[in-house]
C-alpha cells in the first residue's frame, strides 16, 4: 500500500493535503475593474512566441517516479529532451533525491529548475519545475496522482504500477497533459479510464479466452 | 487464410506478455543484460508477424524496455504500424509507445500526420483523447502547422467537454512550435475565458497565462476579464495561474499593483491553502506592491507562521520567500532574527543553509557579535563537512562583509579563530597589536589542529595573516623562541606555497628577534641552539616545489649559516641581524603611522569597554566633536560630554512613552552567555577540532563585555531610582522615565495604586492581564469592564467596595472598571442580573478582546471568571446570540445556540481564564452581542442552577492592531491616495501631549510613526489589512485629530471611540 503506510511519512503527507485541500471561503468581488489599456493590436502576437529562445515554458518539464532502489519506474517527459540526455539527467536526480534524509523537505534546487519530489513507501515521485513555479501545488500534483493510482489499482503497491506500467501511463495521461493539469476532478479522470479500459476489453474479448486456456 | 490466422493466435499464447517480460527481469537479476537481449530478439522476430495485436503486445514491451534505457528507435516505423490500428486497445499502445520514445527528430513522424487527423475528428472520444495525448508530447512544427486547423474546431465545435479541456491545452504546445497560428486562433481562446465549463475555461486560463509570461506585453487588455475572474473564482489551481500572470503584468502597468494589493492581501488573508496563500506572498513580494508597507509586514507575518510551522517544506518555503523580502525591506524581516536562528537547529540540511543565507544579509554592527558567536556554536556541533564548510565559509563572509564595516570590536574579532585578517588590520590598530600578537602566536602553536580541514576551505589563509604578524611585531611576543620553532615544523610543509613563503620569511625575522633578546647574556648557547634550530629545519623548505619558498629558505640558510660561524666566533651579531630587518620592513610601519592622521572612531576603539556605550548613542556626538583635540584632553571632554549626553538622552527617553528597556528576551540571552564557556568541547566527536586550546578568548570577550554591559545596566537603574526619588519629591517638574510614564496610563496607574493597597483578588486578576498585555504589544486592555458583580450584604464585601469607591474618586481615573450601578461612558451597559437573589454571589468576569493575526476574521475573547462567593462553581456554559456579523466559533457538530462550555470549575476566591473565538465579518462598526452565562453553584447542601446575563461589546478599536510603521513608508501610504480623510476635534483636554500619545497607543492600539513638537503621526492596522494614519496636534486645550483610512466607517467609529477615550478624562 502507498498512501496507508502509516509511516510518519505518510502522516507528514496528509498535513499538506489538507491545507491543500480544505475548502477556502471565496472574497466577495468589490466591483472594481482594472485599467484597460491602450487599444492593442492583435498583430502583435505573432512575432514574439517565437521569439522566447528559452527550450519552453512547461508548467512541469518532466515527471519521475523511481524506487528506493534507485530503479525507474515511470518517467513522462514533456518536453522533447535527447535519449542521452535524459538518461544523464535521470541518473544524476536519482541520486541526489535518494541521498537526501527522511526528514528533509520536499524541494530543491537543480541546475535551473526546482525539484519537488516525495516518497510514498517505496516509491519516489519526483517532478521538475521551473523557477517561476508553485512548489506546494506541485506537491499537490503528486498527491493526486498517488491517490488516482491508489483508487484505481486499489491500495496501490510498487509492483502494481511495475506490472501495469502501462496504466499508471493511461491515468497520468488523464489527469495532466503537457505538463499542465487537464482535469481536477479525481472522479471524471476515473470514469474516463475506466470507460476507455471498457473499450478495450470489448475489442479484446476473444483475445482473453485464448488468453485465459494458455495461462491456465 | 483462416489457417493463417489461427495460427497467429496460437504463436501469440506462447509469446510473453508484458507481465512475463517484467518477471523475467526480475528473475534474472544476474545476467539481465543478456535476458534482455534474447527479448529484444523476440521481439524482433514478433514484429515481423502480421498480426497486429502481436505487433501490440511487442510494442508495448519496447516501451517498457525504453524506460529501462534500452534503444528502441529501430522500431519507429513498428510503433507508428500500431497506432494505426482500428482498434482501440492497440491505439492506445501504439500512441503511449510514440509520446515515450519520438521526438523532435525522429523521421516517421511525418508518417502520421493523416494519422493523426483521422483519429483527432474520430467520433470515438477516445481515440480523439489518445491523439491529443500523445501529440502533446512529440508535437513538430510540422504537424503544428498542418494539425493546427483540426485542433481548432474540436475547440470550438467539440460536443465532449473533455476532449475540449484537451484541446485547449495542447493549442499552447501548438502556439510554441508553430506561433502564426495564434493570431487566427486567439479570438477563440478569448472565448473560451468565459466558457460555462469551469475545466475549459481553467484550461484557457492555463493557456493564457503561460503564453503572457512569455511576452506579458501583448495580454494587458485582458487584465479586467482576468481581474473579474480572479474575485470570482474559486478553483485554486486557476487562481494560482491568474495570481501568476498578473505578476508577469504589473512591471508592465504599475497601477495594476494597487488595485491588486486588497484582492491579494484578501486572499492572504482569508485562504487556508498553503500553495495559494503562498503564491499571493511570492507576488505581492516580487510585484511593484512594495509601495505598500502593510502588505509587507502582512507577508512577513504569514511567513512566520510558515517558518514556524512544523512542515519541512513549509519552512524551506517561509525561508526562501523571506530571503527575497531581504533584498527589499531588510528591516521587515531583521526583527525575525530569533527565528532564523531557531532554524539553524533544524534537522534539515536545506532548511538550515536557507537560514544561513538569510543570517547573512541580516547582520548589522549590533548583532553581529551574537550571531557569529551562535554560528560558531554550531560550527562545533555541525555534522556533515558540507554543512560545515558552508558554515564556515558563511562566517568569514558575514565578517568581511563590505570590507569589515560592521566589526566594531576588533579585539573580538581577532581572537575568532577562522576570521581571516587582513595584516592591515593589525599595523593600522597599533593598539591592539600586542593582544593580536598573542593570539596569532596561540594559532600558529595550534595550527596542526587546523591543518586537517584546511585543504578544504579558507582556514590555511588565517596562517599566512598570523605568520606575518608574528614574525612582523616579534618584539610583543613572550616567547618568540617557542614560535620560531612551531613555524618550523614539517607539517608547515604541507601547507599552500605562498603561506609557506610567509613563514620562512618570518621566521626570519623571529630569529633576529630571539637573538636580540640573548645579546646580553653570557651564556649563547640560547642563542646557538636557534641557530643550529634554523639550520636544521630550513633545508625542509630549500627542497621545496614553490619557487618563492625555495629561494627566501636558501638564501635564509645561508645567512644563518653565517651567523653560526660568526657565533662560534663569540662576534656580537645581533644588532646587525635585526639591522637587516629593520632596514627591509620596519621603516613602512611605525613612520606611516605617524603620518596618517588619527582616525576619528579611533579614540573609542582604545579602551573597548568605552566604545560599545558610545554604540547606543546617536552618531551625531562624533560629528560635533571637534577633531583636533590632544588625546588626553579629548578624553576628558569625552568623559563630561558622555555624561552630559547620557543624561540628555536618560531625558528624552523619558520624555518618549515607547521607550523600551531591554526586553526580557535579550535578557535571556545575556544570561545564558556564561554557561557557554562550560558547554563540553571534549565530548563533541569531531574529526577536526575547530575550536583552538588556546583560544578561550573568543568566548570571554564575549562574557567580559556582557558583563561590563549588565554593569552598565546596573548603574543605569541606579541612576533611574535615584531620579525617581527626587522626581517623587519635586513631582512634576522633572519628565519621567520609561515605566514611570506608564504610570500616567491609567490602566497601569491603577493597577499598581489598587494592588498596592486593596490587595483583592479581582485587583489580582487585572494586573496579571496587564502584565501580559505589557509583553504583547498588541494584546492591549483597553477594554476591560467587570459587567456583573456580587451584590453582596455580607458587611465585609460592602466594606471593600466602599473602599474602592473611594479610591476611585480620589484618583480620578478612568472608569475601567464599574461595578453594576456605573455605566460605562463607552456605552456598554454593565449587566445587572435581575433574577438573582440577592444573597447569591456571583462570579466576577473581565474580558478583553483582541483581533486575531493570522486571520482576519477572528477576533479571540478572553474571558477572567473569578468566582467571588463561598460556593463552588461548575458546570459553567458560555453562551452568545450571534448576530449576522459576528459569531461565536463552536466545535464541529454544535448548534448555532449551543453554548460552549467552560472548560474549568471554580473553587471560591480562585479566578480562571477561558478564551473564546469569533468569527467576525466586516470590522468596520462597533458590535454589542448579548450572552448568558450559565453555572450551577454548589452548596456543601444544595446545588442551584443559576444564569447570568451579560453583553460583550467589540469596539472598532478592538480590530486594530498595533503595527510599526517607518516614516518613509507611512508617507508613502498617505501619498497614495487610496485614502479617505476624516478629523475630529477634543475640547480641554488637559494633559501633557506626550500622555495624550501614550494613551491614544495604549487604548486603541497605536503606533506613533514621528513626533515633532505638538505634532505626532500615528499608524495602526485593522485585522483585515484597512491602513489607520492620524495626524495629532495640540494647542493648548485644544486636540485636533486628522485621520486617513481606505475603510472611512471604520474610521469615523474608531474616532468616535478615540473621542469617548478622552470625554472621559
Amino acid at each position: 500500500m502507498l498512501t496507508r503506510s502509516g509511516t510518519a511519512q505518510c502522516s507528514r503527507s496528509c498535513s499538506v493535503v489538507q491545507y491543500l485541500t480544505q475548502t477556502w471561503s471565496v472574497i466577495s468581488s468589490c466591483g472594481v475593474y482594472v485599467y484597460i489599456g491602450p487599444g492593442n493590436t492583435q498583430g502583435e502576437f505573432l512575432c514574439n512566441v517565437a521569439v522566447s529562445q528559452k527550450e519552453s515554458n512547461e508548467m512541469m518539464r518532466f515527471m519521475l517516479l523511481f524506487s528506493r532502489q534507485g530503479k525507474l519506474r515511470l518517467q513522462k517527459w514533456y518536453t522533447a529532451t535527447a535519449e542521452r540526455d535524459k538518461k544523464k539527467m535521470v541518473r544524476e536526480l536519482m541520486q541526489i533525491v535518494l541521498a537526501r534524509k527522511p526528514k528533509m523537505c520536499s524541494f530543491l534546487e537543480w541546475r535551473d529548475l526546482k525539484i519537488v519530489y516525495k516518497r510514498y513507501a517505496s516509491l519516489y515521485f519526483c517532478c521538475a519545475i521551473e523557477e517561476q513555479d508553485n512548489e506546494l501545488i506541485t506537491l499537490e500534483v503528486i498527491h493526486r496522482f498517488v491517490e488516482l493510482l491508489d483508487k484505481y489499482f486499489g491500495s496501490v503497491c510498487e509492483l502494481d504500477i511495475i506490472f501495469n506500467f502501462e496504466k499508471a501511463y493511461f491515468i497520468l495521461d488523464e489527469f495532466l497533459m503537457g505538463g499542465e493539469i487537464q482535469d481536477t476532478s479525481k472522479k471524471s479522470v476515473l470514469k474516463a479510464i475506466e470507460q476507455a479500459d471498457l473499450l478495450q476489453e470489448e475489442d479484446e474479448s476473444p483475445r482473453s479466452v485464448l488468453e485465459e486456456m494458455g495461462l491456465a | 487464410m483462416a489457417l493463417k490466422i489461427v495460427k497467429g493466435s496460437i504463436d501469440r499464447m506462447f509469446d510473453k506478455n508484458l507481465q512475463d517480460l517484467v518477471r523475467g527481469i526480475r528473475n534474472h537479476k544476474e545476467d539481465e543484460a543478456k535476458y534482455i537481449s534474447t527479448c529484444i530478439d523476440e521481439i524482433k522476430q514478433e514484429l515481423k508477424q502480421d498480426n497486429i495485436a502481436v505487433k501490440a503486445n511487442a510494442v508495448c514491451k519496447l516501451t517498457y524496455l525504453q524506460m529501462l534505457g534500452y534503444d528502441v528507435s529501430w522500431a519507429a516505423f513498428n510503433i507508428v504500424e500500431v497506432m494505426s490500428s482500428s482498434k482501440f486497445t492497440y491505439k492506445r499502445i501504439g500512441y503511449l509507445a510514440a509520446s515515450q520514445c519520438f521526438h523532435e527528430s525522429t523521421d516517421v513522424i511525418m508518417l502520421t500526420t493523416n494519422q493523426i487527423r483521422k483519429d483527432l475528428s474520430s467520433p470515438n472520444q477516445y481515440d480523439t483523447g489518445v491523439a491529443l495525448t500523445g501529440l502533446s508530447c512529440f508535437v513538430t512544427p510540422d504537424l503544428a502547422r498542418d494539425l493546427a486547423n483540426d485542433i481548432m474546431t474540436l475547440v470550438s465545435h467539440g460536443d465532449c467537454v473533455k476532449r475540449k479541456r484537451c484541446s485547449v491545452l495542447i493549442m499552447y504546445k501548438v502556439f510554441l512550435k508553430y506561433p502564426e497560428s495564434l493570431r487566427p486562433a486567439f479570438p477563440r481562446l478569448k472565448e473560451k475565458l468565459e466558457d460555462p465549463d469551469p475545466g475549459v475555461q481553467s484550461a484557457a486560463v492555463n493557456v493564457i497565462c503561460e503564453l503572457a509570461r512569455r511576452n506579458p506585453k501583448n495580454y494587458l487588455s485582458l487584465a479586467p476579464l482576468f481581474f473579474k475572474l480572479m474575485t470570482s473564482s474559486t478553483n485554486n489551481w486557476v487562481l494560482i495561474k491568474i495570481i501568476k500572470l498578473f505578476g508577469a503584468l504589473t512591471p508592465l502597468e504599475p497601477r495594476l499593483g494597487k488595485k491588486l494589493i486588497e484582492p491579494l492581501t484578501n486572499l492572504i488573508h482569508s485562504t487556508s491553502a498553503m500553495s495559494l496563500l503562498y503564491e499571493c506572498v511570492n507576488t505581492v513580494i516580487a510585484g511593484q506592491y512594495c509601495s505598500s508597507v502593510g502588505s509587507v509586514v502582512l507577508c512577513v507575518q504569514k511567513l512566520r507562521i510558515l517558518i514556524e510551522d512544523s512542515d519541512q517544506n513549509l519552512k524551506y518555503l517561509g525561508l526562501l520567500a523571506m530571503s527575497k523580502i531581504l533584498k527589499t525591506h531588510p528591516k521587515s524581516v531583521q526583527s525575525h532574527k530569533d527565528l532564523i536562528l531557531q532554524c539553524l537547529d533544524d534537522k534539515d540540511e536545506s532548511i538550515r543553509l536557507r537560514a544561513l543565507d538569510l543570517l547573512y544579509g541580516m547582520v548589522s554592527k549590533k548583532n553581529l557579535m551574537e550571531i557569529v558567536k551562535k554560528l560558531m556554536l554550531h560550527v562545533d556541533k555541525a555534522e556533515g563537512t558540507t554543512y560545515r564548510d558552508e558554515l564556515l565559509t558563511k562566517i568569514i563572509d558575514i565578517c568581511s562583509q563590505s570590507n569589515y564595516q560592521y566589526i566594531t570590536n576588533f579585539e573580538w574579532s581577532v581572537s575568532q579563530p577562522v576570521t581571516p585578517h587582513p595584516p592591515g588590520i593589525s599595523v593600522s590598530w597599533w593598539t591592539i597589536r600586542v593582544f593580536a600578537v598573542a593570539q596569532m602566536a596561540t594559532l600558529l602553536d595550534n595550527a596542526h589542529l587546523l591543518t586537517g580541514s584546511m585543504q578544504r576551505n579558507g582556514i590555511c589563509e588565517v596562517l599566512y595573516a598570523a605568520a606575518w604578524i608574528c614574525g612582523e611585531f616579534s618584539e610583543h611576543l613572550e616567547n618568540p623562541l617557542q614560535t620560531l620553532e612551531a613555524m618550523l615544523r614539517p607539517k608547515v610543509a604541507t601547507l599552500p606555497g605562498h603561506i609557506q613563503a610567509v613563514y620562512v620569511q618570518n621566521a626570519a625575522k623571529l630569529f633576529a628577534t630571539v637573538l636580540k633578546s640573548q645579546e646580553g647574556n653570557t651564556d649563547s648557547t640560547t642563542a646557538q641552539e636557534t641557530s643550529q634550530l634554523m639550520i636544521d629545519r630550513l633545508p625542509l623548505f630549500v627542497q621545496s616545489a614553490n619557487l618563492e619558498v625555495q629561494e627566501r629558505a636558501s638564501c635564509i640558510l645561508q645567512l644563518v649559516k653565517y651567523i653560526q660561524k660568526l657565533q662560534q666566533k663569540d662576534v656580537e651579531v645581533a644588532e646587525e641581524v635585526i639591522a637587516l630587518f629593520a632596514g627591509e620592513l620596519n621603516p613602512v610601519a611605525p613612520k606611516a603611522q605617524k603620518k596618517v592622521p588619527v582616525p576619528e572612531g579611533y579614540l573609542d576603539l582604545t579602551p573597548p569597554s568605552e566604545s560599545e556605550s558610545e554604540d547606543e548613542q546617536p552618531k551625531a556626538i562624533f560629528a560635533k566633536e571637534e577633531p583636533k583635540h590632544s588625546r588626553p584632553r579629548h578624553t576628558e571632554v569625552d568623559e563630561k560630554e558622555l555624561a552630559r549626553r547620557r543624561e540628555a538622552r536618560k531625558q528624552e527617553q523619558a520624555n518618549n512613552p515607547f521607550y523600551i528597556k531591554a526586553s526580557p528576551s535579550s535578557q535571556k540571552v545575556y544570561q545564558d552567555a556564561p554557561g557557554v564557556e562550560h558547554i563540553p568541547v571534549v565530548q563533541i566527536d569531531l574529526s577536526v577540532p575547530l575550536k583552538v586550546p588556546g583560544l578561550p578568548m573568543s568566548d570571554q570577550y564575549v562574557k567580559l563585555e556582557e558583563e561590563r554591559r549588565q554593569k552598565e545596566r546596573a548603574e543605569k537603574k541606579k541612576k533611574e531610582k535615584k531620579k525617581r526619588k527626587e522626581k517623587r519629591s519635586g513631582r512634576g517638574k522633572k519628565h519621567d522615565s520609561g515605566p514611570e510614564s506608564e504610570e500616567d496610563i491609567t490602566p497601569a496607574h491603577m493597577v499598581d495604586i489598587v494592588t498596592e493597597e486593596m490587595p483583592e483578588v479581582r485587583c489580582v486578576s487585572l494586573q496579571i492581564q496587564f502584565s501580559t498585555s505589557r509583553i504583547f504589544n498588541e494584546l492591549s486592555p483597553s477594554s476591560f469592564w467587570v459587567f456583573n458583580e456580587k451584590k453582596s450584604s455580607k458587611h465585609k464585601k460592602k466594606k471593600q467596595k466602599k473602599e474602592k469607591e473611594e479610591k476611585e474618586k480620589k484618583k480620578k481615573k478612568k472608569k475601567h472598571h464599574h461595578h453594576h450601578h456605573h455605566s460605562d461612558g463607552g456605552g456598554e451597559e454593565s449587566v445587572q442580573n435581575g433574577t438573582v437573589e440577592e444573597e447569591e454571589p456571583l462570579p466576577v468576569s473581565v474580558y478583553d478582546i483582541q483581533g486575531n493575526l493570522q486571520d482576519g476574521s477572528q477576533v479571540v475573547v478572553s474571558v477572567i471568571f473569578e468566582n467571588k462567593c463561598d460556593s463552588f462553581l461548575k458546570s459553567m456554559e458560555f453562551n452568545v446570540l450571534d448576530s449576522l456579523n459576528s459569531k461565536l466559533q463552536r466545535p464541529e457538530g454544535s448548534g448555532p445556540h449551543d453554548g460552549l462550555t467552560v472548560p474549568f470549575q471554580l473553587p471560591p476566591g480562585v479566578s480562571n481564564e477561558a478564551r473564546f473565538v469569533f468569527t467576525v465579518q466586516s470590522i468596520v462598526m462597533p458590535q454589542k452581542l448579548k450572552g448568558t452565562l450559565t453555572f450551577i453553584v454548589k452548596n456543601e447542601d444544595s446545588s442551584t442552577h443559576e444564569k447570568l446575563d451579560f453583553k460583550l461589546h467589540f469596539t472598532c478599536t478592538s480590530y486594530l492592531i498595533t503595527t510599526p510603521c517607518y516614516s518613509d513608508a507611512f508617507a508613502k501610504l498617505l501619498e497614495s491616495g487610496d485614502l479617505k480623510g476624516s478629523s475630529v476635534r477634543l475640547e480641554g483636554v488637559n494633559m501633557p501631549f506626550h500622555h495624550l500619545l501614550a494613551r491614544i497607543c495604549f487604548h486603541h492600539h497605536f503606533s506613533v510613526v514621528e513626533r515633532i513638537d505638538s505634532c505626532a503621526s500615528m499608524y495602526s492596522r485593522s485585522i483585515q489589512g484597512h491602513h489607520v494614519c492620524l495626524l495629532v496636534k495640540t494647542s493648548g486645550q485644544t486636540v485636533s485629530i486628522d485621520a486617513k483610512c481606505d475603510e472611512p466607517t471604520l474610521l469615523g467609529n474608531v474616532l468616535d471611540e478615540i473621542k469617548q477615550t478622552f470625554s472621559q478624562c
